[in-house]
């Protein structure tokens, strides 16, 4: 007898806790953790801006959310850096990040990388590190517009 | 030690084995069939050595459970009963590499993605939820018995 109640609390303490980390791994599994957009357009002759869409797709909450964009060149050196901060990011919640580029940076533009930082549920830290080479060259086809 | 007692302590950790092993098939045989019955899937799946790796890391345990089991009246059983909790938390710990896990998410060509993740608390939870009180509860029982002897 003694077992079995202690069985049960000790599980349904442990599930409590774990709660937001099932939430966060099965949709994350499904596919749904976030989706990010690109887009980019000219301010003048000399700048364009690189824009970034976030749609956060989980349903688990993150808390103390932070994510930070930049573009980098061929040899991994920093062209254009931005960074957000929200206390708590929620299911289909959006944010935008804008970096303005000079044309002379942006011609060295190779990779963008995206460094999402948050505490999943208030309790579980989660970083995450993306990393994408510019395929079809959309930053040279803005340029010779 | 009576011959008795022995034979008895052995058909436990026969059972327990046995008991394992119909896990095992169960495991191995009889859900690979079912998810292919109910998928399009033609071809039988079999286990790949990972799968199988945890799962005769699980049939330890189910021994070393089951022969504490058969020993639960004497000290034996006891230790190894705090010996399969607290390896069964290592073994834990070590899957979770820690608490701290880093996966490399295959997405496609041209894109890098790691995922960190801090589960730390998730280990101190299990520890203190599960492996202590199964320890205590295990002591606890067997110092009962002795009182009870005396």
């Amino acid at each position: 007898m003694l077992r079995v109640i202690v069985f049960l609390v000790g599980l349904s303490i442990l599930l409590i806790v774990t709660y937001p980390l099932i939430i966060f791994v099965y949709d994350s599994m499904n596919g749904n953790f976030f989706s990010i957009r690109y887009s980019i357009s000219h301010v003048n002759r000399t700048h364009i801006v690189f824009r970034v869409n976030l749609t956060y797709l989980n349903s688990a909450e993150i808390h103390d959310f932070n994510i930070t964009v930049e573009i980098l060149s061929e040899e991994n050196k920093s062209i254009a850096r931005s960074c957000v901060t929200k206390s708590v990011l929620k299911l289909n919640e959006s944010l935008i990040l804008e970096l303005t580029i000079p044309l002379e940076n942006a011609i060295k533009a190779k990779y963008v990388a995206l460094t999402l930082k948050g505490v999943i549920g208030g309790i579980y830290p989660i970083s995450v590190k993306v990393k994408e080479e510019f395929r079809g060259v959309k930053l040279w086809k803005v340029m010779k517009y | 030690m009576e011959g008795n007692e022995v034979l008895m302590i052995l058909k436990k950790i026969v059972k327990g084995i046995i008991h394992g092993l119909f896990m095992w098939l169960i495991y191995v045989l009889t859900i690979p069939f079912i998810v292919n019955s109910l998928t399009t899937a033609e071809i039988f799946t079999v286990p790949t050595f990972f799968e199988l790796k945890w799962f005769l890391i699980m049939l330890f345990f189910i021994i070393i459970f089951a022969v504490a089991s058969a020993l639960k009246h004497r000290p034996y059983g006891v230790l190894l009963n705090v010996f399969g909790n607290l390896l069964a938390f290592l073994v834990l710990v070590k899957l979770l590499e820690g608490g701290l896990v880093t996966i490399s998410v295959p997405v496609g060509e041209g894109i890098e993605v790691y995922v960190f993740m801090d589960l730390r608390i998730v280990l101190y939870t299990i520890f203190i939820v599960i492996t202590i009180p199964s320890i205590m509860i295990s002591v606890y029982e067997s110092l009962k018995e002795i009182d009870e002897h005396i």
